[in-house]
């Protein structure tokens, strides 16, 4: 095929941080298609998958972090759409979390999309361009580390091991590495995953469905090896034309 | 299969230490085997070119990021003592940090006497901060 743009989905990095979600540096590349078009849209239809399913106001740990309008501008971008903000409490902020809770069910659709308008700070996916010649892919070896119970990845990144200009290669170099790891385990198939042989998936389950107990950690997500992820491919781009 | 050297610059991961929300600290180099966790960005087929890279995307991140948010005191970015660590600034031109090393009083002064100032002073500070690499260059090998 010959070196046209093609173009790629990208979720951010959002991430539970105890009382609410954060953005942190960094996306991830999910999809590439042929067209602008037919990316936009499946950009915007997971966007709409998750606004259906995430409290705006849970985004950020103050309302500067949800969007570039100062609140009293946003009260009134609410108001102009016969939409009744929230009353300050008696510490005097705003519960907007509760409050979109409580009042999202009576909101009409504009209405809805009006909140999220506003809040443009709390965007989970864009689409980039790139030439096929533009990108390549990094073979990333997932660092594991005993936490006296499991092994953790860490929330991102390992140490990359190779490069490859085509995403098949890599693939298939990534198998062949996961093999070997793997095969460290030979004969414990049967076993219940426990200590060295339990490892923790919840980085790469979707930030908005991991479940918190009541004091804000992450309800752990505990795998066997045979489920365990040893490699992952990372697309990357050559030359410098940025994440 | 032609193999050749290639130069990734990466980013190094950002773990969430704490409950609280903003609580952001570098973490390299925090497991048993004392690896870093690396986040690679771009590649690039000859150093100068992700060295230059490298610096860009420094630049831009700490624009954006106040290394002195939530448990970043100073004696957890530098090994300089913080004496040294204020002539050095004020040599770059920088207005001098405060009394406290703690990560209140550190975070004002970061966004308002370093994140403003030109691109070589902001570096310049940041060299200082030797306990926190946040972007780094890898040789790796290239494949079709």
């Amino acid at each position: 095929m010959a070196d046209e743009v093609r173009f790629t989905v990208r979720r951010f990095n959002w991430r539970w941080a105890g009382t609410c979600f954060v953005r942190a540096p960094g996306e991830h590349r999910l999809a590439t298609f042929d067209t602008a078009d037919e990316a936009h849209a499946d950009a915007w239809r997971r966007e709409q998958e998750v606004r259906g399913r995430v409290n705006p106001f849970a985004c950020g740990p103050a309302f500067h972090y949800l969007s570039t309008m100062p609140e009293p501008i946003y009260l009134d971008w609410l108001r102009d759409a016969d939409i009744t903000p929230p009353k300050q409490d008696s510490t005097a902020k705003r519960p907007w979390a509760a409050w979109w809770d409580s009042t999202k069910t009576g909101l009409t659709e504009s209405q809805i999309f009006r909140v999220w308008e506003g809040l443009n700070r709390v965007r989970f996916f864009d689409v980039i361009a790139r030439r096929p010649s533009q990108v390549a892919y990094a073979v990333v070896r997932i660092v594991w580390e005993y936490n006296d119970n499991w092994m953790e990845p860490g929330e991102e990144g390992g140490v990359p091991v190779q490069a490859f200009r085509k995403r098949e290669n890599a693939e298939a170099q990534r198998v062949l590495l996961e093999e070997v790891e793997r095969a460290r385990f030979a004969g414990r198939e049967d076993e219940e995953p426990s200590h060295y042989s339990a490892f923790e998936r919840n980085r790469w389950n979707d930030p908005f469905q991991v479940e918190h107990d009541e004091r804000g950690f992450s309800v752990d997500d505990v795998v066997g090896f045979q489920n365990a992820v040893f490699y992952e491919v990372v697309e990357i781009d050559i030359g410098g034309n940025s994440e | 299969m032609i193999t050749e050297s290639a130069y990734l610059v990466t980013r190094v991961g950002l773990e969430n230490r704490g409950t609280q929300a903003n609580f952001w600290v570098w973490s390299p180099s925090t497991t048993d085997r004392d690896e870093s966790r690396h986040i690679p960005t771009s590649l690039f087929l000859n150093r100068a070119d992700a060295e230059r890279e490298l610096r860009n995307r420094l630049i831009e991140f700490l624009r954006e990021l106040n290394p002195f948010d939530q448990a970043g005191r100073l004696e957890y970015r530098t090994s300089l003592e913080p004496a040294e660590f204020s002539r050095r600034v004020v040599g770059l031109g920088c207005a001098p940090p405060p009394a406290s090393t703690n990560w209140k009083p550190m975070r004002e002064w970061w966004a308002t006497a370093v994140a403003p100032a030109p691109d070589d002073v902001l570096l310049a500070v940041w060299e200082m901060f030797d306990k926190n690499p946040l972007w780094t260059i890898i040789e790796i090998p290239l494949e079709d």
